[in-house]
């Protein structure tokens, strides 16, 4: 099939794998002991409260009827249903949220691939000196921490003692100040710019500093070895002996001729790594108070709230099905031999 | 010259970028326009959050009750820095010589935020509303209350269930619970986040974002003084860590709730920030058995248990020595009728023999040991919870008679395993609902109350004396409460552990905090002076 | 012997030492400082002598006659680090090896069945485990150890479940193209039932590819370990473990008290580290990149 052929067939896929996830959710969910309105418990409340806020819930019906319900919520209305005990509509939350993981998420993939393309390139151009050998153990050591200590070295190491700041995505008073502003999106730096306010983007951009540095060296490690291995093997090629032999200047021999044949599985590792980045995320969000949709799954585990897991699950699944197709169309872009 | 790769010019806008965020950022720290005399925003950071909403007919969570104090007012109040109820709406009361029916004269300048004045219909209305809606805390007025009328525009008129000791109502009357909400702009249906009702208090709701922070901005209507600082913003913080590094950071003013024995106490020795401290009876902690369930059934294996405790080691070392009190009775120090019945009975320190003395009676040897299983929440109420239940083995295990595995579980699935009485010896911990020995002592001991609990303990004197101290005047209650307090100390079907300290990490320009046994965090005290 | 050449032959020895040493602490660890690790009792001649917390690494303390040196300190509890980084090894291991095994045996059934049967069975376990695939791991992994509680076995299942589409993928696309081999369809031609197929001739070509990717399931394994431990799930105080220690560490690292998290986080790093070596080292050695001058 052709391009198009192949996009439809994606798309139409992912209905299907949205269904299987959220089938599989569901069922953890309802096995796991206890519900929502456990969190109640263990105060003064009256059954019969309980018992109605149960019932407002559906949690009184049997489970295939609760399922039922729940898909064609989802699938029908397109409406995610509201958290157990506050009752805020789970859409809004994970909009709000979302936009705050997706910074994360692009920045640290910046720095990620910032730091693995240059030491990639770096090796492949300095072969036979230490640095190669140096990159690869700088790969490995940085894989091996776990984000979290990561997070907490830099913290303690790095903002503590400069006066960075170490939580949070803006300042409490901009936090609200943003709130206030008249042209919304959700992102930050958006809003921030379209209203003028320069000083809350600086702020914002601050404050991400230290968790898109975490998450971003933790994967650097990955970039670092897929680019030195496509670009070294880049080098070796016919083509590149030619542009030699034409008296390019050999760092440019590297950077466009090398670096071409690291694109592609630059772009693969990228796409699968947005799985990795989303969960990662969590650990990242909870070290550094960064409130984006990770925390949030986190804690509705813990509180048994359905609603907002099935919710985020929901969206991460359409995000990673998304960019995988992205991903999979940029190839044909880049490298006109894929056909599918 | 050659033209720079793409990839070179990406690299240097990007640093030109951070570099300039950076420079903003530092440049923004410095002094602005001259600095008024008093902050006019405190920023307060917390670990707790609001688990339902704020409206004051179904919020049952400490900060959620907490910030309605703060934007709210009930007929008494407790007068800051004590344990004693006041006038706040009311202004004058008298009771019926049965008990039975009080008559309560409401202030006349008191109005809501929107300007319309309270009355005592609103009044009514309002702890209607609160029992027809029938949420978590309704209970608190619904078993108080037979009815209530408005006489005039000024006098309630309430008609009690039952002849209640004078304090016991008062303090019902003071819970957020019965604050009068605006007939004219409440709905008959709990009003969800990011909203809330209108009340007459020194705040009001300014913007909410769910689970990232709460501004309240103050209340021009309100009749009272008004608020030292006219803005508070309180930020939620996911951890105690989180929290620490924000307020050393200066990003927030005031840390309160809930930071680490740990950090405080190194955070007392740096002394860079002010440490505030206060008594604390919320949570009180405890080690609860299921008497329908073996060996807890046996009354001396219960006892030997509570001979074996060693309050003092926990308290030394999870909260070093210094942030929380070990705790002889259910009924916490401080508050009317205290007695330290555990402490009499079984002595402060631990004493081997004596258990080893009742465990060889109750049949158990050292071949043959008492095996039981202690359960345990991690997160809900301290992270240091695994260390505590870790010690609590090994002191039980000191009398070489009982073997303890520790087993945990996360709060839901730990409430559902002992609400189907699937374990038998757990830890709790207990946030009262309103400032009454009546609180701490019936959910606990009387079979017709404590069913919640699944203690199952049942003992009709103990009954037929905590229904008869909350009628009685004053000094015949505390004698009948210190009957109960030993009664239940002997029968050990609950052993109270400790109570913990309040404390609050503060900039040292920040003044007002008060910390008192209200528990209530009163941010209409709290200012911060800054060089003029 | 000769000294190693070249990175790979280095990574090699250095990684095989550090899961050598890692093995060698979770056999004999426990048996070496076994007590000192869960409580801060010390029993000398019959009398019992408490170890006070919160000592600094290289402290010394003499109890009954003896001196007791604690060279990574103790923790909040008085519990000797040394002896905890040392017993955690033994669950660490344990666990990094269960959940290894399990989601290779079961993602290697799982593809065989997949590639070789192929149709809609393929097609329903393609979509599951695409799907398991795109979920994010430490999530899945939460919700699953919530579910199972503690103890070595759940936490094990609970990081299995994860892998499990790693191996499934990969073996599946070994035998989608084996299956189409000369030899494979001279097999089926002379007549060989699909188990022997499977076994004799499509098995043996998988083996290699999962044994190469065994070491870095490993260093995954503990590293998913450490994350969940360290959210609180699936561990029982007084059990040593790196992961809750560091956990433990974090909440006493900014008053001061750095040992308690920092001894065992560099052992998580070691660990994974060493696991990580052996298996990129054996992979270049194995199927080496052939480099013109």
């Amino acid at each position: 099939m052709g391009l198009k052929e192949h996009v439809l067939y994606r798309l139409a896929l992912t209905p299907l794998m949205l269904l299987v996830l959220l089938t599989l959710v569901f069922v953890l969910m309802r096995v796991l002991p206890g519900d929502p309105i456990t969190m109640l418990e263990g105060k003064n409340i009256p059954e019969e409260v309980l018992a109605r806020r149960r019932a407002e819930l559906g949690l009184d019906k049997p489970l295939h009827v609760q399922y039922v319900n729940y898909l064609y919520s989802v699938f029908v209305k397109l409406d995610l249903g509201v958290t157990a005990l506050e009752r805020i509509p789970v859409s809004y939350l994970i909009a709000t949220r979302l936009p705050a993981t997706v910074d994360l998420a692009i920045a640290a993939s910046l720095v990620a691939i910032g730091i693995g393309v240059a030491m990639g390139l770096l090796s492949a151009r300095y072969e036979e000196s230490w640095f190669p050998q140096f990159a690869r153990v700088y790969s490995s050591v940085v894989y091996s921490i776990p984000v979290f200590y990561l997070g907490l070295l830099l913290q303690v190491g790095l903002a503590r003692p400069s006066g960075l700041p170490t939580t949070g995505r803006l300042s409490p008073v901009n936090m609200v100040a943003l709130d206030s502003l008249p042209v919304r999106t959700g992102f930050v730096l958006i809003d921030s710019l379209a209203n003028g306010r320069l000083d809350i983007a600086a702020d914002y951009l601050v404050h991400m500093l230290l968790p898109a540095l975490t998450l971003g060296i933790y994967l650097s490690g990955i970039f670092t070895r897929v680019t030195y291995l496509s670009v070294s093997e880049a080098m070796v090629q016919d083509y590149t002996r030619a542009a030699r032999a034409r008296g390019i200047r050999e760092w440019r021999v590297v950077t466009r001729y090398g670096f071409r044949n690291a694109l592609i599985p630059l772009l693969t590792m990228a796409g699968l790594q947005v799985a990795a980045l989303l969960g990662g995320a969590v650990l990242t969000e909870t070290t550094f108070n960064w409130e984006g949709v990770g925390l949030l799954v986190y804690e509705g585990i813990l509180k048994r709230d359905y609603a907002i897991v099935q919710g985020a699950v929901t969206v991460y699944a359409l995000i990673v099905a998304l960019v995988s197709l992205v991903v999979d169309v940029a190839y044909t872009l880049v490298d006109p031999r894929v056909r599918y | 010259m050659k033209k720079p790769s793409s990839k070179v010019l990406i690299a240097a806008a990007v640093a030109i970028v951070v570099v300039a965020a950076i420079a903003a950022f530092l440049l923004s720290r410095q002094a602005g326009p001259a600095a008024p005399k008093v902050k006019d925003v405190l920023i307060i950071g917390t670990t707790d959050s609001v688990q339902t909403t704020l409206d004051p007919c179904e919020a049952y969570d400490y900060l959620g009750v907490n910030i309605i104090e703060n934007m709210g007012e009930g007929l008494f109040k407790y007068e800051p820095g004590t344990a004693k109820l006041v006038n706040a709406l009311a202004v004058s009361y008298t009771v019926s010589p049965d008990r039975r029916i009080w008559e309560i004269k409401i202030r006349t300048d008191a109005k809501f935020q929107d300007g319309t004045p309270l009355t005592a219909q609103a009044v009514v209305w309002s702890w209607n509303r609160t029992i027809t809606l029938n949420q978590d805390p309704a209970f608190l007025i619904a078993d108080l209350i037979e009815r209530a009328e408005a006489v005039g525009q000024d006098t309630v008129r309430v008609y009690l269930k039952a002849p209640f000791e004078e304090t016991y109502v008062k303090s019902l009357l003071a819970t957020w619970v019965a604050f009068p909400v605006n007939p004219k702009t409440t709905p008959m249906e709990v009003v969800k986040p990011p909203n809330t009702v209108d009340m007459i208090g020194p705040y009001k709701l300014g913007t909410w974002k769910p689970g990232e922070y709460i501004e309240l901005v103050a209340n021009p209507n309100y009749y009272g003084e008004k608020p030292k600082t006219p803005r508070i913003i309180i930020r939620f913080y996911k951890d105690a860590q989180s929290l620490r590094l924000a307020v050393e950071n200066g990003e927030v003013d005031i840390a309160f709730r809930t930071l680490s024995p740990a950090d405080i106490k190194d955070i007392m020795e740096k002394g860079k920030l002010q440490v505030a401290a206060g008594p604390g009876i919320a949570p009180i902690r405890y080690m609860v058995f299921n008497l329908n369930k073996e060996p807890f059934n046996d009354k001396r294996v219960r006892q030997a248990i509570a001979y074996l405790i060693d309050r003092e080691q926990i308290v030394n070392t999870v909260f070093m020595g210094k942030f929380a009190q070990p705790l002889y009775s259910m009924v916490p120090i401080g508050f009317l009728g205290h007695k330290d019945s555990f402490k009499e009975r079984y002595g402060s320190k631990p004493n081997i023999d004596a258990a080893r003395k009742l465990l060889r009676e109750a049949g158990y040897s050292e071949a043959n040991p008492l095996r039981i299983e202690l359960w345990f929440t991690p997160v809900r109420y301290t992270p240091a919870e695994p260390d505590i239940a870790a010690l609590l083995k090994q002191q039980l295990e000191a009398s070489g008679l009982i073997k303890v595995e520790l087993k945990s579980a996360d709060w839901a699935t730990y409430r559902k395993l002992f609400k189907e009485e699937k374990i038998a010896c757990w830890l709790l911990g207990w946030y009262p609902d309103f400032l009454d020995p009546d609180n701490y002592v019936r959910p606990f001991y009387h079979s017709g109350a404590n069913g919640w609990l699944h203690v199952n303990y049942k003992n009709p004197e103990v009954d037929r004396l905590i229904d008869e101290q909350v009628l009685q005047p004053t000094d015949q209650r505390v004698q009948t409460l210190a009957r109960i307090q030993d009664i239940v100390a002997d029968d050990a079907p609950i052993i109270p552990l400790w109570q913990e300290g309040q404390f609050a990490v503060a900039q040292p320009n920040v003044k007002g905090i008060v910390l008192d046994y209200s528990q209530i965090f009163r941010y209409y005290l709290l200012y911060a002076e800054v060089q003029g | 012997m000769r000294l190693p050449r070249g990175f790979a032959e280095w990574g090699l020895a250095v990684g095989t030492a550090l899961v050598a040493l890692f093995v060698a602490l979770a056999l004999a660890g426990e048996s070496l400082v076994g007590q000192l690790a869960v409580s801060n009792i010390v029993v000398v001649d019959g009398r019992v002598y408490e170890v006070p917390p919160l000592l600094p690494p290289g402290s010394r303390l003499t109890v009954g006659g003896r001196e007791l040196v604690f060279i990574m300190g103790t923790d909040q509890l008085g519990r000797d680090v040394f002896a905890r980084v040392v017993s955690g090894a033994r669950f660490v291991l344990t666990v990094a090896l269960l959940s290894t095994a399990i989601s290779a045996a079961l993602g290697t059934i799982l593809g065989l069945l997949s590639g070789y049967v192929g149709g809609f069975l393929d097609r329903v376990l393609s979509l599951v485990m695409d799907s398991m695939y795109a979920f994010p791991g430490l999530i899945l992994a939460i919700a699953i150890a919530a579910l199972l509680g503690v103890g070595v076995l759940n936490i094990s299942m609970a990081i299995a479940v994860v892998y499990i589409p790693s191996y499934y993928r990969m073996v599946r696309g070994v035998v989608l193209s084996l299956k189409s081999a000369p030899f494979v369809e001279a097999a089926v031609v002379a007549g060989a039932g699909p188990w022997s197929i499977v076994t004799r001739h499509i098995l043996p070509n998988v083996v290699p590819q999962i044994v190469s990717l065994l070491p870095v399931s490993f260093a995954d394994a503990i590293i998913t370990e450490a994350g969940l431990t360290f959210l609180g799930l699936g561990i029982e105080p007084p059990t040593p473990d790196w992961g809750f220690d560091l956990n433990k560490g974090r909440q006493f690292f900014l008053a001061g008290y750095w040992w308690i998290g920092v001894f065992p986080g560099l052992m998580i790093i070691l660990s994974v580290l060493g696991f990580l070596l052996v298996g990129e080292s054996l992979n270049e050695l194995l199927n080496p990149r052939k480099v013109e001058a």
